[in-house]
């Protein structure tokens, strides 16, 4: 669903938003660089389907979902394009299309002095 | 789930007659909870004195929908509200007493009613307003009162006999001697002679009535006879010549005759075509008439083939190219519609089969079906069925044929109480040995020789039928059953196993009165779950993280007493119980897990401990699955040895991809655990592609809807490489255990779970729209569904009970189930057995002409029939609403012609100990070709004696069309399995071969029921 498409939800489209930055996790105990794009203003619900983010054509490695339904945390193990529609939604297709799209000099980037030797990079 | 636990209420019921004395007789009860899902059904129970029901749900939530059903009277229904304390008393007194007059129906050979009869048509009556499901004895009087015929057949639930033939050929033979008279010998005999007929229950007539034989006879008359004109309707092959006789023929001089397969219900434009004989000439005679009669020789007896055959007589006028054409005209005329022309019979020894020894064990029991085969043999009946018996002819030795016979229903004995004890009684519940169902084989056709057995059979247990042929007599008049079993004369249904079995619905089925619960939130764990998890996006490897789990759980255990609330309290029956777990799927509503009690109370019923363990929001597969083990340590620690090592896992949603995870796991690991049943109830698909095979194959069942508003089925959004992901490919992918799937049209993701309800269809998420809201079906059956479905596959799988298998092969429905939404529920199976003789599933390498050769490695040929090749790949690739994970046979046909055709290689012509031929069909989605409604088609069997019978596969399954969905991305072409047992292809059926199951050529596919469609086909095989 495209939200620019519905006028009754153009209250929604104006709450709608992202921020981008870098964050570390452990995987199978080595630490991975990765791009989470948090998202807001959508109440995001469970589903047994996975959720699903894109930036462009590049889909999230992973979506946490809060447990309150009010953010959705996508993560990124490999580049992210310069610029791209952002999207949520499930395996059965896109659920909102975030008006402001996303552009990579939005990106909060870690200190690459203070981060892991072993670090892996997307 | 707000279920009131205290069932101590108590119902009694007095019931009136209209003379306000107590009804003196035995009634049906059935008590609906009008919120709960409670049923008490008690049948046959004696009204003759108050009746009182106890461990109800009392007041304030009390309320149920009684019906109570005299055998005498309307049935009664009331609501009632079942008090808080002491006994609810309810006083009903019967007035209305059933109004309908019994009635007696003269039937002719067209199915019309008649008011007089000719010699030579078969003598048919059927009856109604009779006394329902109750033993009548039909008798056929001559003027003078002499008994003729007689048989005691039951009526059904409506208190009706359908049409029963007294007597194949009126009066060209006599009832008392069995003596064969010529037509004219019948007509002196006959004519102008008034038959009665009388319908009698305990010795007292009911319904008569008369049948008037005219002073002249009109009607033409085409029957096979011996050259003297008597009748001969069967022999034995090479026995005979075939002779014709006709008479009354409105033609002129000169006619043809036709001997033609025997084909029930002739219609104008009906192709024929006559008999190839032995001698390689065609069995067509031209006579000249006198009068309107003739007498032809149509074969000698060493030309004859066994077979049933009719005759069609032609007048064929000179220089009439056009008379020639084999399609029934409305000028020709053809032989009795409802009995065989000629039956020319194997010679017997060499095609009897004999099951028992000394003892001549036959399939009795079984159900009727409209249309050939007529019959299918089994031996599993639901409570509330009706059960039938047949006699095969082709398993009636000669001896049997035309010989009185009674049929007993008695309760199973074992080969040596049999030898202890041969009498016979005939169950009281049907009326004793007065009651026993009695009728006059005949030869031809298995049609002729069934009778309803058993009524709304509701006594829970394993019976024999035996077949009396008491003093071995051909006349009613004089049949005497001794009322024992006889060996070698008599046959038995039985013996060794039971002959059948009339089992509970396991809806209702409880072996414990009472259940315990308790619930324990037993601290935090950690667990490892899945993190980077779709193998879609080509991961390396899927990696792990860990999650803090809190451990809580509902659980029900089988009790002795009610309020149990503790592990020590429960049952001191049995020194173990087997283990029922639950893992829910993915909310963030934290109650999630107690969404399953009405599931789990069934369950602690059924003798199982029962428990739902909570699972954290956003948990995927691995972490559930490692929730499993956790939760079993616990209830080890809790239950102590009373807890089995003999586990059930049930998974919902993403708990259902995660219950096969657990299996992986548990043998991956080495745990230990023995996993006898893994259920995924509307699973996700979405962790791995996991799959229950190899070394962790358990019993599989998957159940998922059509009406799945959450995981419903689409092509997979943004994934390279479909296909969906859903309950249809965890179930394509499991193998080296037997398995099932019921797919359930109208079924929806959440109403399983009491918590979540209706969240897939109100959620903005949801993939439903209101179009799709009159489809759905309501929770009722979506719990009726879990109960019986999942209560039966674990009772098989983990308590050794093999009486359910019928349902996970779709023989049967739990009545409840059938009942349940006002009938409104259909559901589709899958099924694969591990023994299976596998003659084509279409995996390999796909080429444009692989679909040519089998996976038997045998030729697949569609003898340029086609109006297109079949296409031979994965489903999801020839087909976008496929939603398999699975190779499969795409193909379409324009024609009635058209076939395909499946050799078979000469290692596995022997088909003889298998049950089924069977096979995985769907109508594609959306394609033109496949008309409204049910698809169809034949499944034809050809031995390697060119002998070969095609069966309607409709009489056995259904082919539905796809369940549309508004989202019509969402509508599947989801294959079922039909199954055909081998037995239709064997039992006599007038006008069709005998196939000989141990030398089978091919299997076809014949396209001749519906002109076109396009299906997908997988899974052909022989199989138990």
């Amino acid at each position: 669903m495209n939200v620019e498409t519905f006028p009754y939800l153009s209250d929604l489209a104006e709450r709608m938003s992202w921020s981008c930055r870098e964050v570390l996790r452990d995987v199978a105990d080595v630490p991975h660089l990765l791009y989470r794009v948090q998202l807001t203003g959508p109440h995001f619900e469970a589903r047994a389907l996975e959720p699903i983010v894109r930036v462009g054509r590049v889909r999230a490695d992973f979506v946490e979902l809060s447990a309150d339904g009010l953010t959705a945390g996508a993560y990124f193990d490999r580049p992210l394009p310069e610029r791209g529609a952002v999207t949520f939604g499930y395996e059965d297709g896109v659920l909102y299309r975030f008006p402001q799209e996303f552009e990579i000099e939005h990106l909060e980037r870690l200190d690459r002095e203070r981060l892991p030797e072993n670090v892996r990079f997307p | 789930m707000t279920a009131n636990k205290q069932l101590n209420g108590k119902l009694r019921l007095t019931l009136l007659d209209a003379a306000g004395e107590l009804l003196g007789e035995s009634v049906d009860i059935r008590l609906q909870h009008l919120v709960l899902s409670d049923l008490r059904v008690v049948s046959g129970a004696d009204a003759s004195e108050p009746i009182l029901i106890e461990n109800l749900h009392p007041a304030p939530q009390g309320f149920y929908k009684l019906e109570v059903d005299p055998a005498s009277y309307r049935p009664h229904r009331r609501f009632i509200n079942i008090r808080s304390s002491g006994v609810t008393e309810v006083e009903i007194a019967f007035e209305d007493q059933e109004i309908e007059e019994p009635e007696l129906v003269l039937v002719g050979d067209d199915g019309e009613a008649r008011t007089d009869l000719e010699v030579g048509e078969p003598l048919t009556v059927s009856a109604g307003g009779l006394r329902r499901a109750a033993a009548h004895e039909v008798r056929l009087l001559d003027a003078d009162g002499a008994l003729l015929a007689e048989q005691r057949i039951l009526s059904d639930r409506e208190g009706v006999i359908p049409p029963t033939n007294l007597w194949p050929q009126l009066g060209l033979d006599d009832p008392r001697s069995a003596r064969a008279l010529t037509v004219e010998e019948a007509e002196q005999e006959w004519a102008g002679r008034r038959l009665g007929i009388e319908i009698r229950y305990c010795h007292k007539t009911v319904a008569a009535g008369t049948v008037p034989i005219p002073e002249r006879f009109e009607r033409p008359l085409v029957l096979s006879t011996d050259v003297e004109g008597r009748v001969r309707n069967g022999f034995e092959v090479g026995a005979e010549d075939v002779v014709v006789s006709g008479l009354r023929l409105d033609l002129p001089e000169t006619a043809r005759v036709y001997m033609v397969a025997r084909q029930r219900d002739w219609r104008i434009g009906d192709a024929f075509t006559p008999v190839l004989l032995r001698s390689g000439r065609s069995a067509i005679a031209d006579v000249e008439l006198d009068g309107g009669a003739f007498r032809a020789r149509l074969a000698r007896a060493r030309e004859a083939e066994p077979g049933a055959y009719d005759f069609i007589i032609r007048h064929i006028r000179y220089g009439y190219e056009d008379d020639e054409d084999l399609f029934l005209r409305p000028s020709d005329i053809v032989g009795l519609r409802t009995v065989t022309g000629l039956v020319v019979r194997e010679e017997f020894m060499a095609s009897k089969f004999v099951a028992g020894g000394c003892a001549n064990l036959q399939q009795i029991s079984g159900r009727k079906l409209f249309g050939a085969p007529y019959f299918q043999f089994t031996n599993v009946f639901p409570v509330g069925a009706d059960v039938w018996g047949a006699l095969d002819p082709n398993a009636l030795d000669p001896g049997h044929q035309g010989k009185m016979v009674a049929l007993y229903v008695v309760p199973h004995k074992t080969a040596a109480q049999w030898t202890a004890d041969n009498s016979l009684n005939h169950l009281a519940v049907l009326g004793g040995n007065a009651a026993v169902t009695q009728f006059k084989t005949q030869t031809g056709c298995i049609n002729h020789n069934d009778h309803l057995l058993w009524p709304n059979a509701t006594d829970e247990g394993e019976y024999d039928i035996v077949a009396d042929f008491g003093n071995n007599t051909s006349t009613a008049a004089s049949f005497l059953p001794d009322d024992d079993f006889d060996q070698p004369l008599d046959m038995i249904d039985g013996y060794v196993v039971p002959g059948f079995r009339i089992v509970p619905d396991p809806v209702d089925h409880t072996t414990f009165n009472h259940a315990g619960t308790f619930t324990y939130n037993d601290g935090n764990t950690t667990v490892d779950d899945d993190s980077f998890y779709d193998p879609y996006l080509g991961h390396p490897t899927p990696a792990l993280s860990p999650v803090i789990v809190p451990q809580r759980a509902e659980v029900y255990f089988p009790a002795d007493a009610a309020g149990a609330t503790l592990p020590s309290q429960i049952s001191a029956a049995q020194s173990s119980y087997p283990l029922f777990l639950v893992v829910h799927g993915n909310s963030t509503d934290t109650s999630s897990y107690t969404g399953y009690s009405y599931l789990l109370e069934h369950f602690a019923k059924n003798g199982f401990i029962a428990a739902s363990i909570h699972l954290k929001f956003d948990m995927k597969g691995h972490g559930r699955a490692e929730m499993v083990f956790k939760h079993i340590a616990l209830l080890q620690t809790k239950f102590g040895s009373s807890l089995a090592n003999n586990v059930a896992l049930m998974g919902h949603s993403r708990g259902g991809e995660a219950v096969v995870r657990a299996a992986l796991i548990n043998q991956a690991d080495t745990l230990g655990h023995n996993i006898a049943a893994v259920i995924s109830l509307a699973p996700t698909d979405q962790y791995g592609r996991v799959t229950l095979k190899d070394a962790a194959a358990a019993p599989y069942l998957v159940i998922y809807g059509s009406m799945d508003g959450d995981v419903a089925g689409g092509a997979p959004f943004g994934s390279p490489t479909p296909p969906s992901r859903t309950g249809f490919s965890l179930y394509d992918r499991a193998k080296g255990a037997a398995k099932s799937m019921v797919f359930v049209h109208g079924s929806t993701h959440g109403r399983y779970n009491e918590v979540w309800g209706d969240t897939d269809i109100t959620a903005g998420w949801s993939q439903l729209d209101p179009p799709d809201y009159p489809k759905l079906i309501n929770v009722d059956a979506h719990e009726k569904i879990a109960k019986g479905y999942m209560t039966a596959f674990c009772r098989q799988h983990l308590l050794g009970e093999s009486q359910w298998a019928g349902i996970f092969r779709g023989e049967w429905v739990p009545p409840a189930v059938e009942q349940a939404d006002a009938g409104k529920v259909r559901l589709y199976v899958q099924t694969k057995d591990t023994s299976a003789d596998l003659i084509d599933n279409f995996e390999g390498i796909h080429t444009a002409t692989s679909w040519q050769t089998s996976t038997a490695g045998d030729t697949v040929d569609d003898a340029g029939t086609l109006p297109v090749d079949p296409v031979e790949d994965q489903l999801h690739n020839v087909d976008a609403h496929s939603p398999h994970d699975t190779g499969g046979l795409l193909l379409r046909w324009d024609g009635t012609g058209d076939q395909l055709t499946f050799g078979v290689p000469v290692a596995d012509k022997d088909v003889s100990g298998f049950d089924a031929v069977s096979f995985r069909i769907t109508q594609k989605v959306d394609s033109p070709s496949n008309p409204a409604g049910i698809q169809d088609l034949y499944a034809t069997l050809t031995d390697t004696g060119s002998q070969s019978r095609k069966i309607r596969v409709s009489k056995f399954a259904e082919i539905p069309e796809p369940h549309k969905r508004n989202r019509n991305q969402y509508t599947k072409s989801a294959m079922r399995t039909v199954r055909i047992p081998l037995h239709a292809y064997t039992i006599a059926v007038a006008g069709k071969q005998d196939v000989d199951l141990a030398n089978i050529d091919h299997v076809r596919f014949d396209f001749g029921v519906k002109a076109t469609g396009e299906i997908e086909i997988d899974s052909v095989e022989f199989t138990h």
